[in-house]
């Protein structure tokens, strides 16, 4: 029964994807609409010349696409890194940057920004997102070596070392800012997120990370289901749920560490996705995976394209700041119309 | 079925349960009785393979619990804990689904077997209109019938239970220690937490009493179901009465001050 | 105690007889704010580079006796003890050298700091300079205050002729170039209409395409690339620390200025600064923008 209104969300997420994906390289603020850009696959198919020129289309066929589809895949990884943190913190209040990843990509951008990486390129890409990335790395390396400590016992040991790693990131990032003030807003607005500028580099940077750790996560959807149990009630189904949890906090943080890298920190995807798609169609995990990696892409490729044309003259706004502008009073429609023990667990 | 013989454990530096030895034989339906803090869900928690231990032995169906792969022991072993909370809104059905997963692949569907486990478990725990519920909007004593029905739907030999009923009304505790009783005649192994004195010496064949980490006293329900026992195990005065029409031990307690 | 508490509305009757403080200088500041001195100040502190820069090419440099962190252009300067950041100097410091006048930005971020500064009686001017003809009056304001107003003058004749000959060579051109200046590279950040950019690229003979009136503009790359702009120049300081040459990066190459090489990396601190080097920085962008006049 659930079962089929996970497939029907999927096949009706997929229809739409598409969809969205086609609306958001139809809009910009170049003003190249949906038949230039159908001109621009005609003439780069090479069924003719359409009189596009050669800026317009590596506007529409470049720029555009190239981040309209970083913007799904980003979206995407956000949603599912959501579900897996929501799942194996057995807090349905987790979201990707819960543990902490998202703290250490923003020290290690600030880092970069600071010491005038930013100058530098490596594997076709600025040292930016690198060094970013590799922030993410070392705060999940922290997170790890805290919690295997404690045997990675309990979903709190998890939640308590990534407070920690998080708050003491976020105090080094206050501190690189106060002695930079002249910098912190190059610091400040990297955080925010933006997906401005972005290339198929990025896109090739991040996407096996995402597809490597959805998939992970997908193998791995019946025993996260039966982490919803606890780990010894898991562990009393057959599930190594110490394993489990380390192979998933090592994936949704790699998915979280790549998106973060590539466009900063953008908030609510990764919680309120999870939620919605939790609400339509259960807390079954592989429906839940796929769904909010959808749901994710659909949601983040709308709001980027939202936040390169609701302004005009060619400005833009931080992307996360339209996600939770938008996506904020939805949801608490939702809340107001669903009881919130079904998106928010919890029991009576 | 169980043998535990010469056992330790406990949490970090604080030990639990020192020199237990314990044999429940195939068929066997064992209460585990005793105070707070006696160790019985420590034990419970050593057999079912969740909790490591720091010396002796415990073996269940012929293996050694602590070499065996956690799957191979939901196979042998289904467990109902003590706290049956679930932070995401999973339906009854789905919850007494989990029960067959030690039996599937990750990626393998229910096969007919599964769907027939699952529906005998939820019929013989009269769970079928919980079934869509979820299990975030039920009650306690409904949830823990729904956690009851997984652990049949299992199959597994043998059944371990921790405060299985606590949340359940007179009617459902009864009709579920029949169920159980007409498992345990069906060949299932049961070892159940109780705190239920009486329910425990009108539904099991062997009673364990457990003092402060260590066995009081183990052996048939007519023969360690005594007033000394009880009065020695609870520090707690007691008076014994037979059943009227089951011709089992009964008691009552008895005030302490002022008689 | 007694005696002292007797004494207060004497004192108060005193002040009350006293001639009025605007005996020497009144200068109104940017805030509204009326800031009168006596005598020309014996210990002033900038906290802001280009008022610095301008208090310097006044002659009123022997008077600082401190510096912000990265107020370092002037050598003599950066000898000086630093108070800290210019939005949130250490007050408890500045207080303990005993300025009798600091200057200030007046921002809206360094609004606090200035209240705080002036409830502890500190002498505080506060200039917030967004185009030539308000460097002009800021040069005039500190001129009067340092009671150097001559040199002030002569110091905005010595611009002003900067200015008229840059654009006495820039009127011969034929055409009007246009341009984009990068502010940031991450996220893009271009200047917009109402910057002081703004102004210095139109004397320079060329014409800033950004159409947004604000000072910084959060840009998509989208849109400068359908503007493809003749010009493209990169400010390297504070807020554009060492960007990727444009060169290298995702989507820049497609722009005509960046595969025709008319990129021009510039000092932050002279082009957006509004200070006494406004001049050299309209001859940098007038040099970059018509090349050809200059051969």
């Amino acid at each position: 029964m659930r079962d089929n209104r996970g497939a029907r969300l999927t096949l009706l997420l997929s229809a739409l994807l598409p969809l969205a994906i086609l609306f958001a390289a139809s809009v910009g603020s170049s003003g190249l609409g949906p038949l230039d850009l159908l001109r621009a696959a005609a003439q780069a198919l090479g069924f003719g010349d359409f009189g596009l020129s050669e800026v317009d289309l590596a506007i529409l066929l470049d720029v555009r696409l190239s981040r309209v589809l970083l913007s799904v895949v980003v979206g995407g990884g956000l949603g599912a890194a959501g579900v897996i943190f929501q799942g194996i913190l057995l807090n349905p209040l987790a979201d990707p940057f819960t543990v902490g990843v998202s703290s250490g990509a923003a020290l290690g951008a600030s880092t970069a920004i600071l010491l005038g990486l930013g100058g530098y390129t490596a594997l076709g890409l600025g040292l930016l997102p690198l060094a970013a990335f590799a922030g993410a790395i070392l705060a999940l390396g922290a997170v790890h070596l805290l919690a295997s400590r404690h045997g990675y016992a309990g979903s709190g040991t998890l939640i308590l070392a990534g407070i920690v790693v998080s708050t003491t990131l976020s105090a080094a990032i206050s501190l690189l800012k106060s002695l930079n003030e002249d910098s912190v807003s190059s610091i400040v607005f990297w955080i925010m997120g933006s997906l401005t500028g972005r290339g198929w580099g990025h896109l090739l940077f991040c996407l096996p990370y995402v597809l490597a750790g959805l998939i992970l996560a997908l193998i791995l959807g019946r025993d996260l289901d039966l982490m919803a149990l606890g780990e010894e009630g898991a562990k009393q189904l057959g599930v190594d749920a110490l394993k489990v949890r380390r192979a998933l906090l090592i994936g949704a943080s790699v998915i979280t560490g790549a998106c973060v890298a590539v466009s900063g920190v953008i908030g609510f995807v990764g919680l309120v996705v999870p939620h919605l798609v939790r609400t339509a169609t259960g807390p079954s995990h592989r429906a839940l995976l796929i769904n909010s990696f959808l749901g994710g892409g659909l949601l983040l490729a709308l709001a980027d394209a939202m936040s390169r044309t609701l302004l005009p003259g060619g400005e833009e706004l931080p992307v996360g700041v339209v996600t939770a502008l938008v996506g904020g009073p939805f949801f608490c429609y939702l809340l107001g119309r669903n009881p919130l023990g079904r998106t928010m667990g919890g029991s009576k | 079925m169980i043998l535990v013989h010469g056992l330790s454990a406990g949490y970090g530096e604080k030990q639990v349960l020192s020199s237990v030895d314990l044999e429940v034989a195939k068929g066997g339906f064992t209460g585990v009785l005793g105070p707070n803090a006696c160790g019985k869900s420590t034990l419970l928690r050593v057999i079912s393979g969740v909790l490591p231990y720091s010396a002796g032995r415990v073996r269940v169906g012929g293996v050694e619990v602590s070499e065996t792969p956690a799957r191979e022991l939901a196979k042998l072993t289904a467990t109902i804990p003590q706290s049956t909370e679930i932070p995401f809104p999973f339906t009854g059905e789905e919850l007494v689904t989990m029960g067959r997963f030690p039996h599937v692949g990750r990626f393998a569907p229910l096969g007919e077997g599964d769907r027939i486990a699952i529906k005998a478990a939820l019929e013989d725990t009269d769970t079928i209109s919980l079934a869509k519920r979820l299990v975030t909007e039920v009650s306690g004593g409904e949830r823990q019938r729904l956690v009851l029905a997984r652990a049949l739907a299992q199959g597994s030999p043998l059944m371990l239970m921790d405060e299985a009923t606590a949340a359940m009304d007179v009617h459902r505790k009864i009709d579920t220690f029949d169920l159980l009783t007409e498992k345990n005649e069906g060949g299932l192994t049961v070892v159940a937490v109780m705190h239920d004195l009486n329910l425990a010496a009108l539904y099991c064949k062997e009673l364990l009493f457990m003092k402060a980490g260590e066995v009081f006293a183990h052996g048939p329900t007519e023969e360690v179901f005594t007033k000394e026992t009880v009065e020695a195990v609870y520090e707690t005065p007691v008076e014994l009465f037979t059943h009227p029409s089951t011709g089992r031990p009964q008691l009552f307690f008895s005030k302490r001050r002022g008689r | 105690m007694k005696r002292i508490i007797l004494s207060i509305p004497l004192l108060l009757a005193l002040f009350a007889c006293l001639p009025s403080p605007a005996a020497a200088v009144c200068i109104t500041d940017d805030t509204g704010e009326e800031v009168c001195l006596e005598a020309p100040p014996a210990r002033a502190i900038s906290t802001y580079g280009a008022f610095t820069e301008t208090i310097w090419e006044l002659g009123g440099g022997e008077t600082l006796v401190a510096r912000t962190k990265n107020d370092t252009t002037i050598p003599e300067v950066a000898g000086l003890p630093s108070v800290g950041t210019g939005l949130r100097p250490n007050i408890e410091y500045l207080l303990a050298l005993k300025p009798d006048l600091v200057i200030a930005r007046a921002s809206k971020a360094g609004a606090e700091t200035l209240s705080s500064l002036r409830e502890r009686g500190i002498k505080t001017a506060a200039f917030d300079p967004a185009s030539v003809a308000d460097i002009y009056s800021l040069i005039e304001r500190l001129g009067k205050l340092f009671g150097l107003e001559e040199r002030g003058v002569e110091l905005m004749e010595e611009i002003k002729g900067e200015i008229a000959a840059v654009e006495t060579m820039v009127a011969k051109r034929e055409r009007t170039p246009s341009l984009i200046y990068e502010v940031r590279a991450e996220p893009l950040t271009v200047a917009g209409h109402a910057s002081l950019v703004a102004e210095l690229v139109k004397i320079a003979g060329g014409e800033l395409v950004v159409d947004v009136d604000k000072k910084l503009v959060r840009f998509d790359l989208e849109k400068l690339l359908a503007i493809n702009p003749d010009l493209y120049v990169v400010q390297e300081g504070p807020m554009n620390l060492k960007p990727l040459p444009p060169k290298e990066r995702a989507h820049h190459p497609a722009l005509k200025a960046v595969r025709e090489g008319r990129v021009l990396t510039v000092d932050e601190k002279l082009i957006s600064r509004p200070g006494p080097r406004v001049g050299e920085a309209v001859e940098v962008l007038a040099r970059f923008i018509h090349p050809e006049l200059w051969q």
